[in-house]
């Protein structure tokens, strides 16, 4: 499968899905006015990654800002991962800045609820 | 003048924008930048005026100038930047761009020292003393003799901005103190090739209306101020220059994210005030006081749809804080309701700045309404003490990190302990997130209910999670004969690992 990278703008993320390496990266700030453009091709190769995936799959998520449009894809993903987890090992790294309490807040809601392996990196 | 006492203000407490929108659109202004000016600003402000002058309809010749004197007067006020001015808010420079009957009005005002006025006075006068021709003499050889000794430099940007405008500098100064003045510099470009014998009088009252814009702006702590297209690109410019504008904090991480939301509000849902233009027109402000923050938009709304929007404020005022947080899980499952998008707007609004939404409507028309939308951010972000007196039914609760007292005391036998313990947790969860180093936690209680005994397991699964990376002690009290409150206890002491002490009265 190949790898899906993609530069991150002032207004996307950068994004680094690269099983060979077994790295998983979504990182910087999302905030696209049409998160659909932006997340669809995305949950599409997670989801084909599913199919196929390595033994273990360690997925970073270490995002900075991220508007409401992308918090459903955010959420969207962390669903797919929890999914996998079904069958493969799966954990999931919510790194937040000390000072984003919101962030953090939000880590801590998706830890109690998604029953992944989750956790929380304070940065 | 925006403060209170308009019966057509839905909430007396915000700030009239409606009249700020009306005095401005008097003049058309485009955007008002107010605060301190560092050189990262200074190229935020250019680039969010590059986006704005996309819109407009005026040539390229035109629009090169127009960027051109900015660039010019921002960096006039850059120059006379001096650390020691700019210690508090009432002596921030000023920046502002209005477009108004084909012409151009860009206006900044900024501290002086009094001992410089003459100085800066007789050198406008020279500049608009001299006709087209001496002006570009005066500009070649003031170049060449480098004349930028010290505050030389500002000459040659004035030589420029006049020479470029083809227009006089217009100017003020208004005292401040014994030592320091505001200096004001207008400059006027027109669009058109306009007649010879311009009224002088409707010059005039442009920089007048600079000045009482100013004032207000001053009074209502105004410290941004943008009215124009709002659309992706002007956000991302908005952004950056609050960004390079407030250190990064708790606080400036949360007005990011608010402004965020209020901003692609409204490039998302706002109507407009005609059809013949196919950009969102709106405001959008934020004011800064000792406390708090307020970010505030406005935008154009039918009057067809102004109850929906109502509706769904007060839904989201209405919800307790953990409700939002089930609200806000319950929107992002449900991936189809696409028009709910606007509703996980709003609750993302309260989540974050943790207060409710102040908003009102102002009917222009049959068909329209100026809508805003108001969120305040307290700057106090420490955790203030949590005390609730003792009731026959409900306990006396008092948290206080500063003095690390928390204690539960008393009976808990209310109807509805969700009601009462609600807010309990959600103290605590935010205590979760910065609590002292040692945390001492005292239950007291003579007498439990059921409903009051699935809080208390709550709060203590907090505190146990909060023991993972802090101290946490917990004293559970129990009278000598109370049989049950000694086991349930000792029965709490085996589910945790917390430290936990029985002690008996």
């Amino acid at each position: 499968m190949n790898a899906q990278i993609i530069e991150p703008t002032i207004q996307t993320p950068y994004i680094c899905f690269d099983p060979h390496n077994n790295k998983f990266e979504i990182s910087g700030k999302s905030l696209p006015e049409d998160a659909d453009e932006f997340y669809k091709p995305l949950i599409k190769w997670l989801e084909n990654y599913k199919k196929n995936p390595n033994k273990e799959t360690n997925f970073n998520i270490k995002l900075d800002y991220y508007n409401t449009s992308s918090a459903r894809y955010i959420n969207t993903i962390i669903k797919v991962l929890a999914n996998l987890s079904l069958t493969h090992k799966v954990k999931i790294f919510w790194y937040y800045r000390e000072i984003d309490e919101d962030m953090q807040l939000m880590g801590e809601g998706y830890s109690e609820s998604t029953g992944v392996d989750f956790e929380l990196v304070e940065i | 003048m925006f403060i209170n006492g308009d019966k057509n203000n839905n909430n007396p407490k915000s700030i009239r924008l409606i009249d700020l929108y009306d005095l401005t659109r008097k003049d058309d202004l485009e955007y008002i930048f107010r605060g301190d000016f560092s050189s990262k600003i200074v190229s935020g402000i250019l680039d969010l005026a590059k986006t704005t002058l996309k819109e407009s309809s005026d040539t390229y010749r035109i629009k090169s100038k127009i960027y051109y004197i900015m660039g010019e007067s921002l960096q006039n006020i850059a120059r006379h930047h001096c650390e020691t001015f700019y210690q508090s808010p009432d002596k921030y420079s000023l920046f502002a761009i209005h477009k108004k009957n084909f012409k151009y009005y860009i206006t900044s005002g900024n501290i002086v020292e009094i001992k410089d006025i003459d100085g800066i006075k007789y050198k406008i006068e020279k500049i608009n003393s001299l006709g087209h021709d001496d002006l570009r003499e005066y500009s070649r050889t003031t170049r060449s003799t480098g004349a930028l000794s010290e505050k030389g430099g500002a000459g040659l940007g004035l030589i420029e901005i006049a020479k470029r405008s083809g227009n006089k500098l217009e100017y003020d100064f208004k005292e401040i103190n014994d030592s320091f003045s505001y200096f004001y510099l207008n400059t006027e470009i027109p669009v058109l090739n306009k007649p010879e014998a311009e009224p002088k009088t409707d010059y005039k009252y442009s920089i007048e209306n600079i000045k009482e814009l100013h004032e207000i702006l001053v009074k209502d702590n105004v410290i941004l101020f943008f009215k124009g297209a709002f659309n992706q690109n002007s956000l991302l410019n908005l952004l950056s220059i609050v960004e390079s504008q407030l250190k990064e904090s708790t606080i400036t991480i949360k007005i990011y994210n608010i402004m965020v939301e209020l901003l692609q509000n409204i490039s998302k849902h706002a109507d407009n005030f005609s059809v013949e233009i196919d950009w969102k027109p709106g405001i959008f402000m934020i004011t800064e006081t000792k406390d708090k923050f307020m970010l505030i938009s406005g935008n154009y709304v039918k009057n067809a749809k102004t109850d929906a929007l109502k509706r769904n404020i007060e839904y989201v005022n209405d919800l307790s804080f953990s409700q939002l947080v089930i609200e806000y899980n319950r929107i992002l499952q449900d991936f189809d309701l696409k028009n709910n998008n606007a509703g996980l707007g709003l609750i993302d609004l309260k989540r974050k700045s943790k207060q409710n939404l102040d908003y009102s409507f102002h009917e222009i028309d049959k068909d329209l309404s100026f809508f805003t939308l108001q969120v305040s951010i307290s700057k106090i972000n420490k955790l203030s003490t949590l005390i609730i007196d003792a009731t026959e039914e409900t306990p006396r609760i008092h948290f206080d990190p500063d003095n690390n007292l928390f204690e539960i005391t008393n009976k808990s036998l209310p109807e509805d302990a969700d009601e009462f313990y609600r807010p309990i947790i959600v103290w605590l969860e935010s205590y979760k997130l910065k609590p002292n180093k040692n945390t001492n936690f005292t239950f007291k209680l003579d007498y439990y209910n059921t409903s009051s005994s699935r809080y208390i397991t709550r709060i203590i699964k907090i505190l146990d999670d909060m023991a993972r990376k802090h101290e946490v002690k917990i004293f559970w009290y129990y009278r000598e004969i109370d049989e049950d409150m000694q086991s349930m206890g000792e029965e709490y002491f085996e589910m945790t690992d917390l430290e936990f002490e029985l002690v008996e009265t």
